[in-house]
């Protein structure tokens, strides 16, 4: 009692000014979060397409999802496509390019050159790399043709099925690549300089050093760097929007796209939510999942 | 000279990977300026100059003239202004008191706000269109959502799912968490009201923070696309230049000239920030890893 009222002297205003300052931030995360949330959850098992009332139908977009639809089950290969390029060159180009830059005078002026892409809007980057995918006038055949590719063989980039998400994955390389080369670049200065010494006057070399020290020890940062883009990827919207739509044939749809288009162009709310609560657990598997590897790891 | 690159072979080689690859990174930027300034006939030549020939301003004549690119720009700047002094506003206040100030269920709210970051937009987004969409009293709506549109096509559908978002407050809040509690007690035996303690003691010991979550908070609002696409209707006057840009695209999908105009003059503002801040670029992207 005498205790408590000792504190209550010491901070007399706290405890009320204190709700009052969190106030405007926990009613928005009430009203644009938390509610969201359940709703969300509620509409996935509903069909509803706003202008009429919501109607309960228990599992059937769950259950309409993994066996009549098999477009959504194609989204996330289309993503893995997307990933299996993607996440490789983020991760090795990334760590080389700072392993490089490690100690250098100049490191900062490569640094900030790197970065320039990750400036542009990803509407604004895909309308310079529509020009750049060009088949005809664009750049990038431009180079394959002053290599002496014959013009039947170029390739059609994100007009064709087959090369599509490979070309979308490039432009997405173009974009984060050097976001990953600073965070890699913290991550190499944090490496103890003895460990290092002790390796060159073991006479190791460049090669020896990369793959059997920087790479091992790097592994946090790797995790890292890992998940955050396997996480993004599945949510892999702007660029497909604005490139290709989703298509030629299915082949760049992802799940959000999808989503998007349920939601928004046939107005299948229910369905759409049952879509995003999928992908929610999808996407918090995969958090959960860095979360432990990364923290564990030191 | 030999000898000379005999020791230094190592360094020459990173020099010329690192450059290349500068040269890699940056054609497409130089690509973009060099169409911008080049006449169409020229854009549609095979194959194309790699440098720049006769220079004309024709394409941004047209999209200031023709696309009303100001007008876009505007509603960009307005959105983008208005969502970062919310969540410096909002987000220093809550990251604030849950640092610093004893209150009940403190850590319990904290706790719950901070699982809410594991949770991507797309969940949500479906649903806060509905709540912008049924928002009571807004767009001629009744009390229950009823009857109009809510805020759909405003600056306010744009602004308010963003405006004081979590990541604000968690990420402030421990930056008010390394500032010693003592501090602010000297003001408050003086008197001052807790605004006060917060406003002038606390808030400018954590300016570069701010600095740095506005850059954040900027980069996201200036590039933000889907939700402002969803909330308008097509061309709407209150396009931000991501949505007018698109529809540009989407109505002239080989207007190559106009379109790389719009996406600089899009570019300009977060290229001349990153040459003024750029240290808390790179301090922003570290900091995402904590």
């Amino acid at each position: 009692m005498n205790h408590q009222n000792v504190a209550k002297m010491k901070r007399p205003k706290s405890n009320k000014a204190g709700y009052i300052f969190i106030a405007p931030a926990v009613l928005f995360f009430l009203v644009f979060t938390a509610i969201p949330i359940v709703v969300a959850v509620y509409l996935s098992f509903t069909r509803y397409g706003v202008f009429d009332a919501p109607r309960w139908i228990g599992l059937r977009n769950y259950i309409n999802i993994f066996t009549v639809d098999p477009v959504f089950l194609q989204s996330f290969r289309n993503v893995s496509v997307y990933v299996a390029i993607v996440v490789p060159s983020v991760v090795l180009i990334s760590m080389v390019v700072a392993f490089m830059l490690n100690n250098r005078k100049d490191a900062k002026v490569f640094r900030s050159i790197y970065y320039l892409p990750a400036l542009l809007s990803i509407i604004a980057a895909s309308a310079v790399w529509r020009f750049m995918f060009d088949p005809t006038y664009g750049t990038l055949n431009q180079i394959l043709r002053l290599i002496g590719m014959q013009s039947q063989n170029l390739p059609q980039w994100i007009y064709h099925p087959s090369t599509a998400m490979a070309s979308i994955a490039l432009m997405s390389l173009w974009m984060i690549l050097g976001i990953n080369i600073v965070i890699y670049s913290a991550a190499v200065r944090g490496i103890p300089k003895e460990v290092v010494e002790a390796a060159e006057i073991d006479g190791a070399s460049s090669m020896n050093m990369f793959w059997r020290i920087i790479f091992p020890l790097l592994r946090p940062t790797t995790f890292f760097v890992m998940t955050m883009t396997i996480i993004g990827s599945f949510q892999l919207y702007d660029q497909i929007y604005a490139l290709t739509s989703g298509g030629p044939a299915g082949s760049t749809t992802t799940p959000v796209f999808l989503i998007y288009m349920n939601a928004f162009d046939s107005f299948n709310m229910g369905y759409a939510s049952a879509q995003s609560v999928i992908l929610f657990i999808v996407i918090i598997v995969f958090t959960l999942l860095s979360q432990r590897l990364t923290r564990d790891d030191y | 000279m030999k000898q000379w690159f005999m020791k230094h072979w190592r360094f020459v080689i990173t020099s010329l990977v690192l450059i290349v690859f500068a040269a890699l990174m940056i054609l497409p930027i130089y690509w973009q300026i060099l169409i911008s300034v080049r006449e169409t006939d020229a854009i549609n030549q095979v194959p194309a100059p790699w440098f720049f020939t006769e220079i004309t301003f024709d394409h941004f004549r047209r999209v200031f003239e023709r696309v009303r690119v100001m007008r876009y720009l505007w509603n960009t700047i307005v959105i983008t202004g208005l969502v970062i002094i919310t969540n410096l506003t909002f987000g220093s206040l809550a990251a604030y008191a849950f640092a610093k100030l004893r209150f009940r269920f403190r850590d319990g709210i904290f706790k719950v706000l901070l699982l809410s970051l594991m949770i991507p937009g797309v969940v949500t987004m479906l649903p806060a269109y509905l709540v912008i969409l049924r928002f009571p009293f807004a767009g001629g709506n009744n009390l229950f959502g009823q009857g109009g549109s809510g805020f759909l096509n405003s600056y306010a559908g744009i602004i308010l799912p963003g405006a004081i978002t979590v990541f604000s407050v968690f990420f402030l809040r421990q930056f008010f968490k390394t500032i010693p509690d003592d501090i602010g007690e000297a003001a408050r035996i003086d008197g001052a009201s807790e605004f006060r303690v917060f406003a002038s003691v606390y808030l400018p010991l954590v300016k570069p923070a701010l600095i740095t979550l506005t850059i954040f908070t900027f980069q996201g609002a200036w590039n933000a696309f889907l939700w402002p696409n969803i909330i308008l209707t097509p061309g709407s006057e209150r396009s931000p230049l991501t949505v007018a840009l698109q529809q540009f695209v989407a109505e002239n999908p080989v207007a190559y000239g106009p379109m790389m105009a719009i996406s600089l003059i899009m570019s300009i503002f977060p290229f001349i920030l990153f040459i003024i801040a750029q240290r808390y670029f790179m301090r922003s992207v570290v900091t995402t890893m904590r």
